[in-house]
């Protein structure tokens, strides 16, 4: 056996193997995984679309309406403090929005312009901006993106 | 340390990797919820066993399983059904091993190679990344790999008795369990005579007496058109489209399922009978996904090729040796996987036949390895084979690891599909019935919920761009 068609046939697979193993040994020694989402905040999983996160966080006692940290590099590379709602209208998914108002979370005359134009900021955002439409505050005129600060 | 030592190894890292990712993915709300509740609401094992007699599909095993499990959980459905399928891809592994003869350095070089194609060929996936709530194409694939050990074996009585209850348990719980019959006669018939003459003829006697039983007996049917939807040229076909196209005369589509079956596990394309690289590369839009799928599968296919036409001349003159018959035997169940694949095209039931092409892929790839260890020095061609090898190893690499992603991603779905599960229950007309039926749901669902999973959102690109590897 000639030792180069040994590197090319085999060694792809065993760094593999060696790979798996690094990885095996670092989850038995409980090292966290980077992504595992360790310590994500309820605005966190509501930008991710992770409901399950949410739901177990609201169940927790996280404050629906309160604004919370956003990791850097999840939205661009700097770190933002939102709302839970105003992060959800970034996640494409309404589904998200509803859990947040079933645990408490509330769409207000106030807070209705930030998440009108924080939605609108997302492309193929349809889902989002549908929701916010039929959670519309009543009697509230119309909006102008341009003088509304977004976080 | 021995290089069997060396072989069980690596084989047990991959194993254990394997089922690491089974065991960190929730038991799926989607397929297994309602056959758990429906094992609830079953009084025996036997009655599950009787009870799915008189169904479309002669499955009857499948069920006593899912409800033997059931019971045996004593409310710890998580722990019994993972286990259960934890002890399936052991099992997967170590047959897979022991149906090879890992001796030499070459070997060595060979099982490195064949465990990425195991891991990375796309027909292995769904045996692990999905459960109903028993994954039962991991189970045929295991029966398949036994069944081959068997006829390897030296034999004796057990040996014959041991193919005959796999064949009768295999080919009770799916219909592709029948590729049982198809590995011991393709062995027997390739040399290999653990299971005896008498063993295979007792064989062929019970693969009658299914048949006798699921159509004259039981009146049990064969899939029809009108069933499900199937991939089709670049596209999907509904079963209404399928039925007026194909109703009068379904031979030409049964005929292009059998070779878009074929041809998905030795080239990774079409996919579910559609071929997408091809439709991709219309658009102009090939991910580098379908790239590495593409070179990856064709080398490899190349290599299998090239043993059978170079060992061809061989086996007339000489007869086969262990490695030949065990291509000949992957092939045969390849072939046979196909044809049980006529309804219509599914990844999931080509697995036995992933499986198999593994075994071939360790056996073509030794004989290479080997035969260019006795080339004399031919700088050109040693480039080109250079070149073509590590793109293969590289890509069954690449796509081991981006099963382990997609394992990952399947977790962060499941756990959130269960976040909804009192609604999806109710779009399904399934919602439980009694307090206990409530209690089953409640106790999965918070199993799931407090489960950690990967973020698959708050991975590198790197990361990432493993969501390519489809």
């Amino acid at each position: 056996m000639k030792r180069w068609t040994a590197l090319c046939v085999g060694l792809p697979g065993s760094l593999v193997m060696a790979g798996a193993a690094v990885w095996l040994v670092a989850s038995w020694l409980g090292m966290p995984l980077a992504a595992a989402g360790n310590g994500l905040t309820l605005s966190e999983a509501a930008m991710l679309a992770d409901h399950a996160d949410a739901m177990r966080l609201t169940a927790q006692g996280a404050d629906p309406n309160a604004p919370a940290r956003v990791r850097a590099g999840t939205i661009d590379f700097t770190e933002h403090v939102m709302s839970p709602l105003e992060a959800a209208t970034r996640s494409r998914q309404s589904g998200i929005m509803q859990v947040l108002i079933d645990s408490g979370a509330a769409i207000t005359r106030v807070n209705y312009p930030v998440l009108w134009c924080s939605a609108n900021r997302v492309s193929n955002n349809g889902a989002v901006l549908g929701f916010l439409d039929a959670h519309r505050p009543a009697g509230l005129p119309a909006i102008e993106c341009a003088h509304v600060p977004i976080p | 340390m021995t290089r069997r030592a060396i072989a069980w190894t690596m084989t047990a890292i991959m194993a254990i990797a394997v089922c690491y990712s089974v065991t960190r993915i929730p038991v799926q709300m989607t397929d297994s919820l309602v056959p758990i509740l429906q094992a609830q609401q079953t009084s025996s094992i036997a009655s599950a066993f009787s009870g799915s007699l008189g169904a479309g599909y002669l499955r009857p095993m499948r069920i006593a399983q899912i409800q033997a499990l059931f019971e045996l959980s004593n409310g710890h459905y998580f722990l019994a059904y993972k286990a259960f399928h934890v002890a399936l891809a052991v099992a997967c592994f170590a047959l897979f091993l022991m149906a090879l003869d890992v001796r030499s350095p070459p070997d060595l070089v060979a099982l490195a190679f064949a465990l990425t194609v195991l891991t990375g060929l796309h027909t292995f996936r769904g045996m692990v990344w999905e459960a109903y709530p028993i994954n039962h194409f991991l189970e045929i694939a295991v029966f398949c790999l036994l069944a081959l050990v068997l006829a390897k074996s030296r034999g004796g009585w057990w040996a014959d008795w041991g193919a005959a209850i796999t064949f009768v348990v295999a080919s009770l719980t799916l219909e592709s369990g029948l590729l049982v019959w198809v590995v011991v006669v393709a062995a027997w018939m390739a040399g290999f005579r653990g299971v005896s003459k008498r063993g295979v003829i007792g064989l062929t006697v019970l693969l009658a007496a299914y048949f006798l039983v699921r159509f004259p007996y039981l009146g049990t049917g064969a899939p029809g058109l009108a069933e499900r939807s199937s991939g089709f040229g670049f596209g999907r076909l509904e079963p209404g489209e399928l039925v007026r196209r194909f109703g009068a005369w379904p031979y030409g589509f049964y005929a292009y399922n059998v070779a878009s079956s074929l041809i998905s596990v030795l080239l990774s394309e079409p996919r579910g009978g559609t071929w997408t690289a091809l439709a991709d590369l219309t658009a102009g839009r090939v991910s580098p996904g379908t790239v590495v799928n593409l070179v990856s599968s064709f080398v490899t296919t190349a290599v299998i090729a090239w043993f059978m036409v170079t060992r061809a001349r061989t086996w007339r003159a000489a007869g086969l040796d262990a490695g030949d018959r065990i291509c000949v035997v992957s092939m045969a169940v390849l072939a046979a996987n196909a044809v049980m694949s006529y309804g219509y095209t599914k990844d999931e039931i080509m697995s036995p036949g992933g499986v198999f092409y593994a075994l071939a892929a360790f056996v073509a790839m030794r004989e290479l390895v080997a035969w260019i260890g006795r080339q004399p020095r031919a700088r050109w061609r040693n480039a080109v084979c250079g070149v073509a090898l590590a793109a293969a190893a590289t890509g069954w690499s690449i796509r081991t690891v981006g099963l382990h992603y997609q394992m990952q991603m399947m977790a962060f779905s499941v756990r959130n599909e269960w976040a909804y599960v009192g609604d999806w229950l109710a779009r399904q007309h399934a919602a439980p019935t009694t307090d206990e039926g409530t209690r089953i749901v409640d106790a999965l669902r918070n199993d799931a919920l407090s489960r950690t999973v990967v973020n698959p959102y708050l991975q590198s690109q790197a990361a990432r761009a493993l969501r390519l590897f489809p």
